[in-house]
Protein backbone atom coordinates (compact mmCIF):
# COMPACT_ATOMS: atom_id res chain seq x y z
CA UNK A 1 0.00 0.00 0.00
CA UNK A 2 2.88 2.08 -0.11
CA UNK A 3 3.23 5.72 1.19
CA UNK A 4 -0.81 6.09 2.13
CA UNK A 5 -1.43 7.32 5.41
CA UNK A 6 -4.19 4.98 7.19
CA UNK A 7 -6.05 8.23 7.73
CA UNK A 8 -6.19 8.53 3.70
CA UNK A 9 -6.70 4.75 3.20
CA UNK A 10 -9.76 5.29 5.18
CA UNK A 11 -11.36 8.31 3.36
CA UNK A 12 -10.90 5.92 0.49
CA UNK A 13 -12.70 2.23 1.90
CA UNK A 14 -16.73 3.22 2.08
CA UNK A 15 -18.64 4.05 -1.81
CA UNK A 16 -21.79 5.45 -0.21
CA UNK A 17 -23.30 4.31 -3.88
CA UNK A 18 -22.40 0.45 -3.35
CA UNK A 19 -25.39 1.24 -0.15
CA UNK A 20 -28.20 3.13 -1.55
CA UNK A 21 -28.29 1.06 -4.31
CA UNK A 22 -29.99 -1.53 -2.39
CA UNK A 23 -32.13 0.89 0.39
CA UNK A 24 -35.82 0.44 -0.28
CA UNK A 25 -37.02 4.20 -0.61
CA UNK A 26 -34.00 5.13 0.98
CA UNK A 27 -34.42 3.18 4.14
CA UNK A 28 -32.65 0.20 5.08
CA UNK A 29 -34.24 -3.23 6.08
CA UNK A 30 -34.37 -3.01 9.94
CA UNK A 31 -37.25 -1.65 10.25
CA UNK A 32 -37.19 -1.01 14.04
CA UNK A 33 -40.55 0.15 14.25
CA UNK A 34 -41.88 -3.25 12.73
CA UNK A 35 -39.87 -5.47 14.70
CA UNK A 36 -40.85 -4.07 18.22
CA UNK A 37 -44.44 -4.28 17.02
CA UNK A 38 -44.24 -7.56 16.30
CA UNK A 39 -42.54 -9.12 19.42
CA UNK A 40 -45.30 -7.13 21.16
CA UNK A 41 -47.89 -8.53 19.11
CA UNK A 42 -46.91 -11.92 19.58
CA UNK A 43 -46.16 -11.60 22.98
CA UNK A 44 -48.71 -14.39 24.35
CA UNK A 45 -48.62 -16.87 21.70
CA UNK A 46 -50.59 -20.06 22.01
CA UNK A 47 -49.59 -23.73 22.02
CA UNK A 48 -51.35 -24.83 19.11
CA UNK A 49 -49.33 -21.91 16.93
CA UNK A 50 -45.79 -22.68 18.44
CA UNK A 51 -46.80 -26.56 17.52
CA UNK A 52 -48.26 -24.71 13.84
CA UNK A 53 -44.71 -23.15 13.38
CA UNK A 54 -42.64 -26.25 14.19
CA UNK A 55 -44.40 -28.17 11.93
CA UNK A 56 -43.55 -25.48 9.02
CA UNK A 57 -39.84 -25.63 9.84
CA UNK A 58 -39.81 -29.40 10.03
CA UNK A 59 -40.79 -28.96 6.39
CA UNK A 60 -37.92 -26.95 5.71
CA UNK A 61 -39.97 -23.66 5.18
CA UNK A 62 -38.56 -20.12 6.40
CA UNK A 63 -40.28 -18.32 8.82
CA UNK A 64 -42.01 -15.19 8.78
CA UNK A 65 -41.13 -12.23 11.30
CA UNK A 66 -44.79 -13.29 13.20
CA UNK A 67 -43.92 -16.63 13.68
CA UNK A 68 -40.58 -16.10 14.66
CA UNK A 69 -41.33 -13.59 17.10
CA UNK A 70 -44.01 -16.32 18.12
CA UNK A 71 -41.31 -18.59 19.17
CA UNK A 72 -38.81 -16.09 21.13
CA UNK A 73 -41.91 -15.26 23.13
CA UNK A 74 -42.70 -18.76 24.38
CA UNK A 75 -42.41 -19.02 27.87
CA UNK A 76 -43.96 -22.94 28.02
CA UNK A 77 -40.80 -24.82 28.80
CA UNK A 78 -42.54 -27.79 27.87
CA UNK A 79 -42.45 -26.26 24.50
CA UNK A 80 -39.26 -25.16 24.27
CA UNK A 81 -38.37 -29.19 24.67
CA UNK A 82 -39.92 -29.66 21.65
CA UNK A 83 -38.51 -26.93 20.00
CA UNK A 84 -34.65 -28.67 21.16
CA UNK A 85 -35.83 -31.85 19.38
CA UNK A 86 -37.49 -30.34 16.30
CA UNK A 87 -34.41 -27.89 15.89
CA UNK A 88 -32.26 -31.49 16.18
CA UNK A 89 -34.39 -33.30 13.72
CA UNK A 90 -34.51 -30.32 11.23
CA UNK A 91 -30.75 -30.85 11.35
CA UNK A 92 -30.15 -33.74 10.41
CA UNK A 93 -32.86 -33.81 7.82
CA UNK A 94 -30.92 -31.03 6.11
CA UNK A 95 -27.42 -31.75 6.57
CA UNK A 96 -27.51 -35.69 7.98
CA UNK A 97 -25.45 -36.51 11.29
CA UNK A 98 -22.33 -34.63 10.56
CA UNK A 99 -20.27 -32.07 11.91
CA UNK A 100 -18.22 -29.66 9.88
CA UNK A 101 -15.04 -28.82 11.37
CA UNK A 102 -12.83 -25.66 10.92
CA UNK A 103 -10.13 -23.90 12.57
CA UNK A 104 -9.90 -20.01 12.88
CA UNK A 105 -6.89 -18.70 12.14
CA UNK A 106 -5.89 -14.67 13.18
CA UNK A 107 -3.69 -12.99 10.51
CA UNK A 108 -3.45 -9.68 11.36
CA UNK A 109 -4.95 -7.90 14.83
CA UNK A 110 -4.30 -4.75 13.76
CA UNK A 111 -7.49 -2.69 13.31
CA UNK A 112 -8.43 0.96 12.89
CA UNK A 113 -11.64 0.74 14.95
CA UNK A 114 -11.97 1.23 18.35
CA UNK A 115 -15.29 -1.28 19.06
CA UNK A 116 -15.52 -0.82 22.73
CA UNK A 117 -16.25 -4.51 23.09
CA UNK A 118 -13.30 -5.75 21.23
CA UNK A 119 -9.71 -6.81 22.57
CA UNK A 120 -8.54 -5.63 19.43
CA UNK A 121 -9.89 -2.11 19.34
CA UNK A 122 -6.98 0.83 18.45
CA UNK A 123 -7.16 2.20 21.50
CA UNK A 124 -6.14 -0.71 23.77
CA UNK A 125 -2.28 -0.74 24.24
CA UNK A 126 -2.29 -4.21 26.49
CA UNK A 127 -2.40 -5.95 22.75
CA UNK A 128 0.65 -7.21 21.06
CA UNK A 129 0.34 -5.99 17.08
CA UNK A 130 1.22 -7.88 14.41
CA UNK A 131 0.25 -8.88 10.72
CA UNK A 132 1.54 -12.64 9.32
CA UNK A 133 4.53 -12.59 6.72
CA UNK A 134 4.51 -15.30 4.15
CA UNK A 135 7.15 -17.55 6.48
CA UNK A 136 4.53 -16.70 9.43
CA UNK A 137 1.72 -17.51 7.55
CA UNK A 138 3.12 -20.92 5.51
CA UNK A 139 3.96 -22.05 9.78
CA UNK A 140 1.00 -21.71 10.85
CA UNK A 141 -0.50 -23.31 7.91
CA UNK A 142 1.61 -26.23 8.06
CA UNK A 143 0.84 -26.34 12.21
CA UNK A 144 -2.70 -26.59 11.46
CA UNK A 145 -2.70 -28.96 8.43
CA UNK A 146 -0.31 -31.29 10.49
CA UNK A 147 -3.14 -31.87 12.93
CA UNK A 148 -5.71 -32.79 10.37
CA UNK A 149 -7.53 -29.25 9.50
CA UNK A 150 -8.45 -28.98 5.64
CA UNK A 151 -10.92 -26.04 5.65
CA UNK A 152 -10.08 -22.53 7.68
CA UNK A 153 -11.63 -19.17 8.35
CA UNK A 154 -8.99 -16.48 8.37
CA UNK A 155 -9.59 -13.19 10.12
CA UNK A 156 -8.73 -9.71 9.97
CA UNK A 157 -8.21 -6.54 11.50
CA UNK A 158 -9.47 -3.45 9.61
CA UNK A 159 -6.50 -1.85 8.64
CA UNK A 160 -4.40 -0.72 5.74
CA UNK A 161 -1.34 -3.11 6.18
CA UNK A 162 -4.41 -6.01 5.94
CA UNK A 163 -6.38 -4.87 2.70
CA UNK A 164 -7.85 -6.29 0.16
CA UNK A 165 -4.27 -7.10 -1.63
CA UNK A 166 -2.80 -8.65 1.56
CA UNK A 167 -5.80 -11.11 2.44
CA UNK A 168 -5.80 -12.07 -1.35
CA UNK A 169 -2.24 -12.87 -0.81
CA UNK A 170 -2.54 -14.59 2.26
CA UNK A 171 -5.43 -16.86 0.80
CA UNK A 172 -3.39 -18.14 -2.07
CA UNK A 173 -0.40 -18.81 0.84
CA UNK A 174 -2.70 -20.84 2.29
CA UNK A 175 -4.03 -22.58 -0.71
CA UNK A 176 -0.34 -23.48 -1.27
CA UNK A 177 1.05 -24.50 1.66
CA UNK A 178 1.11 -28.40 1.71
CA UNK A 179 2.01 -30.80 3.98
CA UNK A 180 2.44 -35.01 3.30
CA UNK A 181 -1.38 -35.61 2.44
CA UNK A 182 -2.60 -32.70 4.18
CA UNK A 183 -3.41 -29.77 2.38
CA UNK A 184 -5.73 -26.66 3.14
CA UNK A 185 -8.81 -27.05 0.48
CA UNK A 186 -11.37 -23.95 1.47
CA UNK A 187 -10.45 -20.87 3.39
CA UNK A 188 -13.60 -18.50 4.82
CA UNK A 189 -12.46 -15.35 5.28
CA UNK A 190 -14.14 -12.99 8.28
CA UNK A 191 -12.76 -9.48 7.54
CA UNK A 192 -14.55 -5.73 7.65
CA UNK A 193 -17.20 -4.99 4.62
CA UNK A 194 -15.61 -4.13 0.90
CA UNK A 195 -16.76 -2.81 -1.63
CA UNK A 196 -17.44 -4.87 -5.13
CA UNK A 197 -14.53 -3.87 -6.80
CA UNK A 198 -12.09 -5.16 -3.73
CA UNK A 199 -14.32 -8.61 -3.38
CA UNK A 200 -14.22 -9.69 -6.71
CA UNK A 201 -10.39 -9.63 -5.74
CA UNK A 202 -10.70 -11.97 -3.25
CA UNK A 203 -13.17 -14.28 -5.91
CA UNK A 204 -10.21 -14.41 -8.07
CA UNK A 205 -8.33 -15.91 -5.66
CA UNK A 206 -10.97 -18.78 -4.77
CA UNK A 207 -12.29 -17.29 -1.59
CA UNK A 208 -15.04 -19.85 0.22
CA UNK A 209 -17.51 -18.16 2.69
CA UNK A 210 -17.31 -14.24 3.24
CA UNK A 211 -18.03 -13.80 6.54
CA UNK A 212 -19.15 -10.22 8.15
CA UNK A 213 -21.22 -9.81 11.39
CA UNK A 214 -23.84 -6.90 11.66
CA UNK A 215 -22.19 -7.06 15.75
CA UNK A 216 -25.98 -5.62 16.79
CA UNK A 217 -28.81 -4.61 14.07
CA UNK A 218 -30.37 -2.38 16.54
CA UNK A 219 -29.24 1.25 15.31
CA UNK A 220 -28.93 3.37 17.83
CA UNK A 221 -26.79 0.69 20.04
CA UNK A 222 -24.64 0.35 16.83
CA UNK A 223 -24.06 3.94 16.90
CA UNK A 224 -23.40 4.30 20.62
CA UNK A 225 -20.89 1.37 20.47
CA UNK A 226 -19.35 2.48 17.33
CA UNK A 227 -18.85 6.10 17.71
CA UNK A 228 -14.90 6.21 17.93
CA UNK A 229 -14.59 3.69 14.42
CA UNK A 230 -13.99 5.97 11.44
CA UNK A 231 -14.98 2.86 9.43
CA UNK A 232 -17.30 1.15 11.40
CA UNK A 233 -18.96 3.65 12.67
CA UNK A 234 -21.38 3.16 9.36
CA UNK A 235 -24.08 0.84 10.33
CA UNK A 236 -25.19 0.58 6.36
CA UNK A 237 -21.83 0.29 5.22
CA UNK A 238 -21.48 -3.20 7.25
CA UNK A 239 -25.13 -3.88 6.93
CA UNK A 240 -25.26 -4.18 3.10
CA UNK A 241 -21.27 -5.88 2.92
CA UNK A 242 -23.15 -9.15 1.89
CA UNK A 243 -25.05 -7.86 -0.73
CA UNK A 244 -22.11 -6.55 -2.40
CA UNK A 245 -20.63 -9.95 -1.51
CA UNK A 246 -23.34 -11.55 -3.64
CA UNK A 247 -23.45 -8.87 -6.36
CA UNK A 248 -19.29 -9.28 -7.25
CA UNK A 249 -19.93 -13.03 -7.23
CA UNK A 250 -18.93 -14.54 -4.18
CA UNK A 251 -22.38 -15.87 -3.56
CA UNK A 252 -21.32 -17.87 -0.46
CA UNK A 253 -22.14 -15.48 2.78
CA UNK A 254 -22.23 -15.95 6.60
CA UNK A 255 -23.83 -13.34 8.61
CA UNK A 256 -23.65 -12.86 12.13
CA UNK A 257 -24.59 -10.63 15.59
CA UNK A 258 -22.90 -10.65 18.56
CA UNK A 259 -25.47 -11.43 21.52
CA UNK A 260 -24.81 -9.48 24.65
CA UNK A 261 -25.01 -6.25 22.80
CA UNK A 262 -28.70 -5.60 22.98
CA UNK A 263 -31.51 -7.18 23.15
CA UNK A 264 -31.46 -10.75 21.96
CA UNK A 265 -35.04 -11.66 20.48
CA UNK A 266 -34.53 -8.20 18.62
CA UNK A 267 -30.90 -9.63 17.16
CA UNK A 268 -32.37 -12.71 16.17
CA UNK A 269 -35.49 -10.22 14.30
CA UNK A 270 -32.49 -8.73 12.86
CA UNK A 271 -30.54 -11.87 11.99
CA UNK A 272 -33.78 -12.55 10.02
CA UNK A 273 -34.94 -9.77 8.40
CA UNK A 274 -30.98 -9.69 6.94
CA UNK A 275 -31.71 -13.31 5.18
CA UNK A 276 -34.87 -12.47 3.61
CA UNK A 277 -33.72 -9.12 1.98
CA UNK A 278 -30.93 -10.77 0.80
CA UNK A 279 -33.25 -13.43 -0.77
CA UNK A 280 -35.67 -10.87 -1.77
CA UNK A 281 -32.67 -9.22 -3.86
CA UNK A 282 -30.81 -12.22 -4.58
CA UNK A 283 -32.96 -14.58 -6.42
CA UNK A 284 -33.53 -16.91 -3.15
CA UNK A 285 -29.51 -16.81 -2.73
CA UNK A 286 -29.66 -16.19 1.68
CA UNK A 287 -26.79 -16.57 4.00
CA UNK A 288 -25.01 -20.06 3.77
CA UNK A 289 -24.36 -19.95 7.54
CA UNK A 290 -25.39 -17.83 10.73
CA UNK A 291 -23.21 -16.74 13.54
CA UNK A 292 -24.17 -16.01 17.00
CA UNK A 293 -20.87 -15.25 19.21
CA UNK A 294 -21.85 -13.85 22.92
CA UNK A 295 -19.59 -11.68 24.37
CA UNK A 296 -16.54 -13.09 25.64
CA UNK A 297 -14.04 -11.29 28.36
CA UNK A 298 -10.66 -9.78 26.58
CA UNK A 299 -7.81 -8.51 27.92
CA UNK A 300 -8.23 -4.72 29.28
CA UNK A 301 -12.02 -4.71 27.82
CA UNK A 302 -13.77 -3.99 30.73
CA UNK A 303 -16.98 -2.93 29.20
CA UNK A 304 -18.06 -6.92 28.85
CA UNK A 305 -18.70 -7.30 32.29
CA UNK A 306 -21.14 -3.89 32.40
CA UNK A 307 -23.22 -4.83 29.32
CA UNK A 308 -26.92 -5.07 30.66
CA UNK A 309 -27.41 -7.86 27.60
CA UNK A 310 -25.22 -10.84 28.46
CA UNK A 311 -26.84 -14.29 27.39
CA UNK A 312 -26.96 -16.68 30.25
CA UNK A 313 -26.44 -20.52 28.71
CA UNK A 314 -30.25 -21.00 29.07
CA UNK A 315 -31.17 -18.05 26.51
CA UNK A 316 -28.48 -19.10 24.69
CA UNK A 317 -29.88 -22.88 23.81
CA UNK A 318 -33.25 -20.85 23.12
CA UNK A 319 -31.69 -18.19 20.55
CA UNK A 320 -29.59 -20.75 19.10
CA UNK A 321 -32.76 -23.48 19.08
CA UNK A 322 -34.68 -20.15 17.44
CA UNK A 323 -32.35 -19.37 14.33
CA UNK A 324 -32.55 -23.26 13.59
CA UNK A 325 -36.08 -23.12 13.19
CA UNK A 326 -36.19 -19.77 11.48
CA UNK A 327 -33.91 -20.43 8.50
CA UNK A 328 -34.32 -24.18 8.39
CA UNK A 329 -31.59 -24.60 5.48
CA UNK A 330 -28.97 -22.60 6.70
CA UNK A 331 -25.34 -23.65 7.99
CA UNK A 332 -25.16 -22.64 11.63
CA UNK A 333 -21.57 -22.28 13.67
CA UNK A 334 -21.11 -22.59 17.10
CA UNK A 335 -17.26 -21.53 17.95
CA UNK A 336 -14.99 -22.40 20.64
CA UNK A 337 -15.56 -18.88 22.51
CA UNK A 338 -18.48 -21.38 23.79
CA UNK A 339 -17.47 -23.66 26.60
CA UNK A 340 -17.28 -27.33 25.65
CA UNK A 341 -20.36 -28.18 27.72
CA UNK A 342 -22.22 -25.34 26.11
CA UNK A 343 -21.42 -26.29 22.99
CA UNK A 344 -21.90 -29.76 23.26
CA UNK A 345 -25.44 -28.55 24.60
CA UNK A 346 -26.53 -26.30 21.57
CA UNK A 347 -24.99 -29.09 18.87
CA UNK A 348 -28.05 -31.22 19.70
CA UNK A 349 -30.43 -28.16 18.80
CA UNK A 350 -29.22 -27.83 15.67
CA UNK A 351 -25.96 -26.35 14.69
CA UNK A 352 -23.78 -27.97 11.53
CA UNK A 353 -20.62 -26.56 11.97
CA UNK A 354 -17.42 -26.09 14.83
CA UNK A 355 -14.24 -24.65 15.12
CA UNK A 356 -11.71 -27.13 16.87
CA UNK A 357 -8.29 -26.58 18.33
CA UNK A 358 -8.72 -23.06 17.91
CA UNK A 359 -6.05 -20.97 19.02
CA UNK A 360 -6.90 -17.63 18.67
CA UNK A 361 -3.76 -15.51 18.78
CA UNK A 362 -1.80 -14.17 15.48
CA UNK A 363 1.16 -16.61 14.82
CA UNK A 364 -0.05 -18.80 17.66
CA UNK A 365 -0.47 -22.47 16.29
CA UNK A 366 3.15 -22.77 14.97
CA UNK A 367 4.31 -21.40 18.52
CA UNK A 368 2.10 -24.00 20.17
CA UNK A 369 1.69 -20.64 22.26
CA UNK A 370 -2.07 -19.74 24.11
CA UNK A 371 -0.98 -15.63 24.69
CA UNK A 372 -4.18 -13.87 25.71
CA UNK A 373 -2.71 -10.37 24.38
CA UNK A 374 -2.75 -11.33 21.10
CA UNK A 375 -6.03 -12.62 21.11
CA UNK A 376 -9.20 -10.85 20.57
CA UNK A 377 -11.11 -12.27 23.22
CA UNK A 378 -10.86 -15.74 25.58
CA UNK A 379 -11.68 -18.84 24.25
CA UNK A 380 -14.14 -21.01 26.18
CA UNK A 381 -13.41 -24.46 24.65
CA UNK A 382 -9.31 -25.84 24.43
CA UNK A 383 -9.86 -29.26 23.40
CA UNK A 384 -7.78 -30.36 21.03
CA UNK A 385 -9.43 -31.53 17.57
CA UNK A 386 -8.65 -35.19 18.59
CA UNK A 387 -10.27 -34.51 21.58
CA UNK A 388 -13.57 -32.77 19.98
CA UNK A 389 -13.53 -35.44 16.79
CA UNK A 390 -13.58 -38.13 19.83
CA UNK A 391 -16.72 -35.98 21.50
CA UNK A 392 -18.57 -35.58 18.25
CA UNK A 393 -18.31 -38.83 17.65
CA UNK A 394 -19.20 -40.26 21.02
CA UNK A 395 -22.69 -38.00 21.02
CA UNK A 396 -23.08 -40.01 16.83
CA UNK A 397 -22.21 -37.15 14.92
CA UNK A 398 -19.44 -37.50 12.30
CA UNK A 399 -17.17 -35.27 11.69
CA UNK A 400 -16.63 -33.89 8.16
CA UNK A 401 -13.92 -32.12 6.38
CA UNK A 402 -15.32 -32.14 3.00
CA UNK A 403 -15.20 -29.25 0.71
CA UNK A 404 -17.00 -30.95 -2.16
CA UNK A 405 -19.73 -28.34 -3.09
CA UNK A 406 -17.78 -25.92 -3.81
CA UNK A 407 -15.47 -27.43 -6.08
CA UNK A 408 -18.06 -29.31 -8.02
CA UNK A 409 -20.20 -25.71 -8.73
CA UNK A 410 -22.18 -26.14 -5.75
CA UNK A 411 -22.24 -22.68 -4.59
CA UNK A 412 -24.82 -19.78 -4.50
CA UNK A 413 -28.15 -20.76 -5.85
CA UNK A 414 -27.51 -24.24 -6.77
CA UNK A 415 -26.21 -24.85 -3.33
CA UNK A 416 -29.32 -22.79 -2.22
CA UNK A 417 -31.85 -25.03 -4.13
CA UNK A 418 -30.76 -27.93 -2.80
CA UNK A 419 -30.33 -27.07 0.71
CA UNK A 420 -34.13 -25.62 0.49
CA UNK A 421 -35.08 -28.92 -0.54
CA UNK A 422 -33.51 -30.88 2.12
CA UNK A 423 -31.35 -32.58 0.01
CA UNK A 424 -27.82 -32.03 0.51
CA UNK A 425 -27.74 -34.24 3.25
CA UNK A 426 -27.32 -37.01 0.03
CA UNK A 427 -24.10 -35.12 -0.47
CA UNK A 428 -22.78 -34.46 2.66
CA UNK A 429 -23.26 -37.86 5.00
CA UNK A 430 -20.93 -39.74 1.71
CA UNK A 431 -18.99 -36.99 1.61
CA UNK A 432 -18.29 -36.68 5.54
CA UNK A 433 -17.38 -40.83 5.79
CA UNK A 434 -14.65 -40.07 3.04
CA UNK A 435 -12.83 -37.06 4.57
CA UNK A 436 -13.29 -38.56 8.18
CA UNK A 437 -11.70 -41.99 6.75
CA UNK A 438 -8.92 -39.78 5.82
CA UNK A 439 -8.37 -37.94 9.20
CA UNK A 440 -8.67 -41.16 10.91
CA UNK A 441 -5.75 -42.78 8.75
CA UNK A 442 -3.42 -39.55 8.54
CA UNK A 443 -4.20 -37.44 12.00
CA UNK A 444 -6.36 -40.12 14.54
CA UNK A 445 -5.06 -40.65 18.06
CA UNK A 446 -5.55 -44.97 18.36
CA UNK A 447 -8.62 -43.93 21.10
CA UNK A 448 -10.49 -41.34 18.36
CA UNK A 449 -9.78 -44.25 15.64
CA UNK A 450 -11.26 -46.88 17.90
CA UNK A 451 -14.32 -44.68 17.85
CA UNK A 452 -14.17 -43.24 15.17
CA UNK A 453 -13.83 -46.73 12.21
CA UNK A 454 -17.23 -48.00 13.90
CA UNK A 455 -18.82 -44.75 13.11
CA UNK A 456 -17.90 -44.87 9.60
CA UNK A 457 -19.25 -48.67 9.37
CA UNK A 458 -22.79 -47.44 11.06
CA UNK A 459 -22.99 -44.21 8.58
CA UNK A 460 -22.34 -46.34 5.82
CA UNK A 461 -25.03 -48.71 6.62
CA UNK A 462 -27.52 -46.07 6.59
CA UNK A 463 -26.89 -44.84 3.46
CA UNK A 464 -30.48 -45.66 1.68
CA UNK A 465 -28.88 -45.78 -1.77
CA UNK A 466 -27.52 -48.94 -2.71
CA UNK A 467 -25.64 -47.32 -5.42
CA UNK A 468 -23.96 -45.17 -3.40
CA UNK A 469 -23.46 -47.05 -0.88
CA UNK A 470 -21.11 -49.11 -3.25
CA UNK A 471 -19.40 -46.13 -4.47
CA UNK A 472 -18.56 -45.37 -1.35
CA UNK A 473 -17.26 -48.51 -0.34
CA UNK A 474 -14.61 -48.58 -3.61
CA UNK A 475 -13.72 -44.81 -2.69
CA UNK A 476 -12.87 -45.96 1.03
CA UNK A 477 -10.77 -48.55 -0.41
CA UNK A 478 -8.93 -46.26 -2.37
CA UNK A 479 -8.23 -44.47 0.38
CA UNK A 480 -6.99 -46.89 2.31
CA UNK A 481 -4.53 -47.39 -0.33
CA UNK A 482 -3.31 -43.99 -0.37
CA UNK A 483 -5.60 -42.22 -2.46
CA UNK A 484 -6.60 -38.82 -1.00
CA UNK A 485 -9.50 -35.78 -1.89
CA UNK A 486 -12.24 -38.55 -3.30
CA UNK A 487 -15.94 -37.08 -3.47
CA UNK A 488 -18.85 -36.78 -4.90
CA UNK B 1 -16.18 -30.54 -34.48
CA UNK B 2 -19.37 -33.12 -36.14
CA UNK B 3 -22.90 -32.74 -34.85
CA UNK B 4 -22.54 -31.32 -30.98
CA UNK B 5 -20.55 -28.07 -32.98
CA UNK B 6 -22.72 -27.74 -35.16
CA UNK B 7 -25.65 -27.48 -32.98
CA UNK B 8 -23.52 -25.09 -30.30
CA UNK B 9 -23.23 -22.67 -33.85
CA UNK B 10 -26.84 -23.07 -34.52
CA UNK B 11 -27.44 -22.03 -30.40
CA UNK B 12 -24.99 -19.68 -30.28
CA UNK B 13 -26.77 -18.00 -33.12
CA UNK B 14 -29.79 -17.18 -31.36
CA UNK B 15 -28.50 -16.48 -27.90
CA UNK B 16 -25.44 -15.52 -28.24
CA UNK B 17 -24.61 -16.91 -25.07
CA UNK B 18 -21.57 -19.45 -25.54
CA UNK B 19 -22.16 -21.35 -21.79
CA UNK B 20 -26.13 -21.58 -22.51
CA UNK B 21 -25.50 -22.59 -26.20
CA UNK B 22 -23.24 -25.32 -25.44
CA UNK B 23 -25.70 -26.07 -22.61
CA UNK B 24 -28.57 -26.39 -24.96
CA UNK B 25 -26.70 -28.41 -27.44
CA UNK B 26 -25.59 -31.06 -25.11
CA UNK B 27 -29.67 -31.03 -23.50
CA UNK B 28 -30.60 -31.75 -26.95
CA UNK B 29 -28.21 -34.78 -27.80
CA UNK B 30 -28.27 -36.19 -24.32
CA UNK B 31 -31.72 -35.13 -22.67
CA UNK B 32 -30.71 -37.00 -19.24
CA UNK B 33 -27.48 -35.48 -18.79
CA UNK B 34 -27.06 -33.11 -15.52
CA UNK B 35 -24.60 -30.50 -16.04
CA UNK B 36 -23.23 -27.69 -14.31
CA UNK B 37 -21.44 -24.76 -15.57
CA UNK B 38 -18.99 -23.30 -13.08
CA UNK B 39 -16.34 -20.05 -13.34
CA UNK B 40 -12.71 -21.36 -11.57
CA UNK B 41 -11.46 -19.27 -9.59
CA UNK B 42 -8.71 -21.63 -7.50
CA UNK B 43 -10.26 -23.92 -5.35
CA UNK B 44 -13.51 -22.81 -5.84
CA UNK B 45 -15.87 -23.96 -8.95
CA UNK B 46 -18.72 -21.46 -8.96
CA UNK B 47 -22.14 -21.92 -10.07
CA UNK B 48 -23.13 -20.27 -13.07
CA UNK B 49 -25.69 -21.96 -15.32
CA UNK B 50 -27.28 -25.64 -15.57
CA UNK B 51 -29.14 -28.40 -13.79
CA UNK B 52 -29.47 -28.26 -9.93
CA UNK B 53 -30.08 -31.92 -9.32
CA UNK B 54 -31.58 -33.33 -5.66
CA UNK B 55 -30.19 -36.58 -5.70
CA UNK B 56 -26.49 -37.78 -5.71
CA UNK B 57 -25.02 -38.96 -8.58
CA UNK B 58 -22.04 -41.86 -8.40
CA UNK B 59 -20.46 -40.82 -11.60
CA UNK B 60 -19.26 -37.23 -10.97
CA UNK B 61 -16.91 -35.53 -13.72
CA UNK B 62 -15.41 -32.39 -13.84
CA UNK B 63 -14.26 -31.33 -17.10
CA UNK B 64 -11.38 -28.51 -17.00
CA UNK B 65 -12.75 -26.29 -20.43
CA UNK B 66 -9.79 -23.63 -19.88
CA UNK B 67 -8.58 -21.03 -17.28
CA UNK B 68 -11.80 -19.81 -16.49
CA UNK B 69 -14.28 -22.25 -16.95
CA UNK B 70 -15.99 -25.57 -16.02
CA UNK B 71 -18.19 -28.31 -16.40
CA UNK B 72 -19.47 -30.70 -13.83
CA UNK B 73 -21.13 -33.67 -15.40
CA UNK B 74 -22.90 -35.78 -12.27
CA UNK B 75 -24.39 -38.54 -13.95
CA UNK B 76 -21.91 -39.32 -16.90
CA UNK B 77 -21.96 -43.18 -16.65
CA UNK B 78 -25.41 -42.61 -18.97
CA UNK B 79 -22.87 -41.81 -21.76
CA UNK B 80 -19.77 -43.93 -23.46
CA UNK B 81 -16.24 -42.76 -22.76
CA UNK B 82 -15.97 -41.86 -26.56
CA UNK B 83 -18.70 -39.83 -26.18
CA UNK B 84 -17.79 -37.61 -22.92
CA UNK B 85 -14.32 -37.66 -25.01
CA UNK B 86 -15.81 -36.00 -27.82
CA UNK B 87 -17.55 -33.63 -25.61
CA UNK B 88 -14.78 -32.70 -23.78
CA UNK B 89 -12.60 -32.00 -27.30
CA UNK B 90 -15.22 -29.96 -28.74
CA UNK B 91 -15.87 -27.99 -25.32
CA UNK B 92 -12.14 -26.98 -25.21
CA UNK B 93 -12.05 -25.89 -28.52
CA UNK B 94 -15.05 -22.97 -28.40
CA UNK B 95 -13.27 -22.41 -24.96
CA UNK B 96 -9.79 -21.91 -26.28
CA UNK B 97 -11.35 -19.30 -28.72
CA UNK B 98 -11.14 -15.66 -27.40
CA UNK B 99 -14.14 -14.19 -29.02
CA UNK B 100 -16.35 -15.75 -26.68
CA UNK B 101 -14.62 -14.84 -23.96
CA UNK B 102 -13.93 -11.46 -24.04
CA UNK B 103 -14.64 -10.45 -20.34
CA UNK B 104 -15.74 -14.00 -18.18
CA UNK B 105 -17.19 -12.00 -15.52
CA UNK B 106 -19.64 -10.52 -17.89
Amino acid sequence: MGSVSVKEWVQNVIKPEEIEKYLDNGKDFIDENYINETLLKKQRPEKSEIREIMAKSLELQRLEPEETAALLNCNDEELWEEMYAAGLEIKIKVYGRRIVTFAPLYVSNRCVNNCVYCGFRSENKNIHRHSLNTEELQEEIKALVSKGHKRLIMVYGEHPKSDVNYIADTLQTAYSTKVDNGEIRRVNVNAAPLCVEDLKVLKEVGIGTFQVFQETYHHQTYKNLHSRGPLKRDYLWRLYSLHRCIEAGVDDVGLGALFGLYNWKFEIMGLLLHTIDLENKFGGIGPHTISFPRLQPAVNTPWINNSPYLVDDDTFKKLVTVIRLAVPYTGMIITAREKAEVRDDVLQVGCTQLDADANIGVGSYSKHALDYNKQQFILGDNRSLDEAIRALAHMGFITSFCTADYRCGRTGACFMDITKKGKIHNLCMPNAILTFKEYLLDYASDETKKVGQPLIEMELESLPNEGIKQTVREMLTRIEAGERDLFL
Amino acid sequence: MGNLGSLIDSYYKSSGDIIVSCHQALQQLYPELMMRWARIYGYRWSFIHGTIIDNISTSLVKLRLNNDYGLCIDNANIITPEQLNEIKNTLKEYFANDKFFHNPDS
